[in-house]
């Protein structure tokens, strides 16, 4: 007899884990903080992935592996985006000597 | 022994030598390179040597053949073909050059006298601004007459024919900043253009008449010379069977010939351009205006005697307007002063008694006279040239140069100039042994034989030739006594004109390369001074030549004398139509017909094999028999085919009467130049006391002498005449059609012009309050409109676009959930 744990409380974490995410995301005005919550809300979305992928997996017509791909789909984007997003920072470093975003509104209309 | 194939290779380095010189000095000077003078000398007279030089090759090649053979052809390419369905209707025009016995003469002449004046030129034209683009005209000419007397087709001949009449044009406006150059160039070129536009009808009636006719003599379309002539039976047939305007074709087609001839050779009614085109340079009025060019209408009816043979009606008209231009021209020298006028007068006489000679069939004579005639006519006008030049120098600016009566002693002053002139003047008026003696007799003679042959207007003819010829030696007599003897008028002339115009204003001479001169100068007054050697080493050269080369064609009667023969006959005679040949094509022709008419019949005809089958042409090729190699017979031919094919068998007059009339114009001649001398050397009083009585409102004015005067003087109106019948209808029909231009056609235009303002007023409204007003302008001021309310949507705060993007996912979110999904 296993342990069991619902759906909803998965989903209620990975809820949680999004508000966090967002919440510093629009905060924020460090760039390295609103990427940090950026990682946040990748993380609540892949949490979502692995839990829906364990719910649905004995169904029929399902690919029990579809879920965990996405989610690891997920986790790769997101180094990728960490080491791009990063790289962007240094470069915007580099021309504003200031990574705050309210400095950098060169582009307002 | 050299192969004539080698030198048949050689043949378009002669006309192109020339030209590529030419294309230098041109180019380089249309470029604004200034080559050194003595380069431009080099390059100018050794591309003419050199021309000179395998000129001289290729005619050592042509006597080397044997007689009926002679003559080299080079096919460079084909110019154009068209093939039809049969062989008859195809067209093959090489571009390609051909040497016989006539070119070779013509090159010999063009490039042997050519270079003399060229070597007189680099001295003629030393102080000239212009000198690189003369040489460049100079050979340019050089080029182009080469190629009209190398041509082996019409075609070919009429690029030289072209060629040469723009060098003519271009070298007598040399001086183009003087308008009346400019205007004597322009004549030139226009009345040219009117003998060339006959020129051409001619040929392409020719080709078009003989292709075009019916029968086994049709469908014949080469242009080239040597086919042309070996399908002799065509020509025959297109005579007997087609018409131009009523006109049988070889006889419209030879009148069209000759009208080309006219304009090109000055004869009437197109002579007037000659006498202007004296306002070139001096050495081209020799080249061009006397030596060369002036004879291609010769040498076009010679090239074409087999045509022009066939036309008898065409040789009349040839030989009567020949006659009448001698006389006229020469009754118009009588009463010129500008030294060289005199000259050209004389050589549109002169060209009259080829053109008489042509008319009489005597292609061999005419092409003579124009041979021997190159050379004292070149030399004449070369003298005179030496003349004037020192002349400019002894005179100041305001002198005429030119005038002979500013002249007068000059024989002391320039010995050699008054030496070779005399040459010249002993030979134009015809004084034995000298060229033109046995060149002009020889014509003269021609034309008593043809009247002794039954025509009796070739008498009248006659007496008008020595009439002419009487005419001629008063006039030169005159000139050179003018010029050479009694006392040198010029220095007291310009002395009261330095007194009239002490401070000298600079009007000058016609013939001016007074440009140059210093101020100082033209107030100092010289006398006048020998010229240098360029110019008297073509004098003296082309002295010797007037005086000899009249021995290549002696007359019968000085064969029969002294065993001489006629040389100039011998080596023309392949190039002339032979009786025997005209005979031999008219019987082809005559068989055919009767082989049509009772063709079915006898169906292997022996007189004539299988007509149909082959151009019946084929078969005739000239007989190898009629110009046996022997001396005697050969000469006879000669002179047979000199005195033409119609009438024939005159030339069996005995030698002494041939003679008799050497003697009589020899007489004729002598008598008019003692009389002259008497008048203008022992009385120079009495000719102008004598003038000026028939002069117009002189007591003789309205005697005959007086309007022959009057009218002589006056260039019988001719130009006149022209300018009444011709020129102003002409300017006032072009007046009227520029009103119609101006008005109707200028209306229309114009009318439309504002028709389209109209329109484009409208379109113009159109485009400003709908096109722009509605639509384009609406757009741009809503986008702007809507562009200001939302800009301040963009604030560049990453966050603020944050939660637009939460507002947007919470409204979408909150639509789906209350509205769709409910």
């Amino acid at each position: 007899m296993a342990f069991h744990v619902s759906l909803e409380s998965y989903l209620i974490v990975s809820a949680a884990l999004f508000v966090c995410g967002m919440y510093a995301v629009m905060t924020r005005r460090n760039a390295v903080w609103i990427l940090m919550g950026i990682e946040l809300i990748l993380n609540s979305a892949s949490l979502n992935f692995t839990a829906f992928s364990r719910y649905i997996e004995h169904q029929p017509g399902v690919d029990p592996a579809a879920g965990m791909v996405g989610s690891i789909l997920i986790i790769i984007l997101a180094a990728a985006e960490a080491a791009v997003a990063l790289a962007i920072l240094i470069s915007i470093y580099r021309n504003f000597r200031t990574i705050e975003t309210e400095d950098m509104q060169e582009l307002k209309g | 022994m050299a192969s004539p194939v080698f030198e048949s290779h050689l043949i378009f380095l002669i006309p192109l030598i020339p030209g590529i010189s030419a294309a230098i000095l041109g180019l380089t000077w249309l470029f604004g390179t200034r080559l050194h003078k003595t380069t431009v000398k080099m390059v100018a007279c050794g591309s003419v040597f050199i021309s000179f030089l395998i000129s001289a090759i290729c005619t050592k090649a042509l006597l080397q053949l044997p007689e009926n053979e002679r003559h080299l052809t080079q096919t460079l390419w084909t110019w154009f073909a068209a093939f039809g369905a049969s062989p008859a209707e195809r067209i093959h025009l090489p571009f390609s050059f051909e040497v016989d016995p006539l070119s070779a003469t013509m090159i010999l002449v063009v490039t042997g006298i050519g270079l003399l004046i060229h070597i007189y030129s680099t001295a003629y034209m030393a102080d000239d601004d212009g000198f690189q683009k003369f040489f460049a005209y100079l050979n340019l000419f050089m080029f182009s007459m080469l190629i009209l007397v190398l041509g082996a087709n019409f075609l070919m001949m009429f690029i030289g024919w072209e060629g040469v009449g723009l060098c003519s044009y271009l070298l007598i406006g040399f001086w183009y900043k003087d308008l009346a150059n400019a205007r004597a160039a322009k004549k030139a070129f226009v009345v040219n253009r009117i003998g060339d536009f006959l020129f051409i009808t001619g040929m392409l009636a020719l080709f078009w008449g003989v292709g075009m006719q019916e029968g086994p003599h049709g469908g014949f379309f080469s242009m080239t010379f040597r086919d042309m002539r070996e399908h002799l039976p065509s020509y025959i047939a297109a005579q007997e069977n087609v018409r131009i305007l009523g006109i049988p074709l070889i006889t419209f087609c030879t009148l069209m010939f000759f009208g080309g001839a006219t304009g090109k050779s000055a004869q009437i009614p197109l002579f007037v351009w000659l006498p202007d085109a004296m306002a070139g340079p001096t050495p081209v009025s020799a080249l061009i205006h006397a030596a060369t060019m002036v004879t291609s209408g010769l040498y076009m009816i010679t090239r074409l005697n087999f045509l022009f043979s066939l036309a008898p009606d065409t040789l009349l008209v040839i030989g009567i307007i020949g006659a009448l231009t001698a006389l006229m021209a020469a009754s118009i020298g009588l009463f010129q002063y500008d030294i060289k006028k005199v000259l050209a007068y004389s050589t549109v006489s002169q060209l009259g008694y080829m053109f008489l000679a042509m008319g009489a069939g005597a292609y061999t004579a005419g092409m003579f006279h124009v041979f021997t005639h190159a050379f004292f006519k070149a030399l004449m006008f070369l003298g005179s040239g030496s003349v004037i030049h020192a002349m400019h120098h002894a005179l100041p600016h305001g002198v005429d140069a030119q005038d002979m009566r500013n002249m007068g002693g000059l024989r002391k002053y320039m010995p050699v100039t008054f030496w070779t002139f005399m040459v010249g003047w002993v030979a134009i008026c015809g004084i034995f042994p000298f060229a033109g003696f046995w060149s002009k007799d020889e014509i003269l003679w021609k034309a008593v034989e043809h009247g002794m042959a039954g025509k009796p207007i070739w008498y009248a003819i006659y007496a008008i030739g020595l009439g002419g010829a009487a005419l001629t030696a008063f006039y030169m007599t005159r000139q050179v006594v003018m010029v050479f003897f009694g006392e040198y008028r010029g220095k007291k002339i310009g002395e009261e004109y330095l007194a009239k115009h002490a401070h000298g204003d600079h009007g000058h001479g016609h013939d001016a390369h007074a440009d140059d001169h210093h101020e100082e100068e033209a107030h100092e007054l010289h006398d006048p001074e020998e010229s240098p050697f360029a110019i008297t080493f073509p004098l003296r050269t082309l002295a010797i030549g007037s005086a000899v080369v009249g021995l290549f064609g002696v007359g019968a009667w000085a064969t029969h004398l002294t065993g001489i023969p006629n040389y100039w006959n011998a080596w023309l005679a392949p190039v002339i139509v032979s009786t025997a040949e005209v005979h031999h094509a008219r019987t082809l022709v005559e068989s055919d017909r009767l082989y049509a008419q009772h063709g079915d019949e006898h169906a292997t005809d022996a007189a004539h094999g299988t007509p149909a089958a082959h151009p019946a042409a084929e078969t005739l090729k000239r007989e190898p028999a009629h110009h046996a190699p022997d001396k005697g017979h050969a000469k006879a031919d000669a002179h047979a085919a000199a005195s033409g094919d119609h009438g024939g068998g005159a030339h069996h007059a005995p030698w002494w009467l041939e003679l008799g009339f050497a003697i009589l114009s020899v007489a004729v001649a002598a008598a008019s130049m003692r009389f002259a001398w008497t008048l203008y050397q022992n009385h120079p009083e009495r000719p102008a006391a004598a003038l000026k009585q028939y002069a117009p409102g002189g007591p003789k004015a309205s005697s005959p002498g007086g309007v022959f005067y009057r009218w002589a003087y006056n260039k019988y109106y001719v130009d006149e005449i022209y300018e009444a019948g011709a020129i102003r209808p002409v300017g006032t029909l072009s007046r009227y059609l520029s009103l119609f231009d101006k008005y109707v056609v200028d209306g229309i235009v114009n009318g439309l012009g504002y028709a389209l303002l109209v329109v484009r007023w409208i379109a113009g409204l159109i485009d400003k309050y709908i096109v722009d007003g509605v639509t384009f302008l609406g757009f741009a001021k809503f986008v702007a409109w809507f562009g200001q309310r939302i800009r301040s949507l963009q604030t560049g705060d990453l966050q603020g676009y944050l939660r637009w993007i939460g507002y947007g996912a919470l409204a979408t979110i909150g639509f789906y959930m209350l509205v769709i999904s409910k």
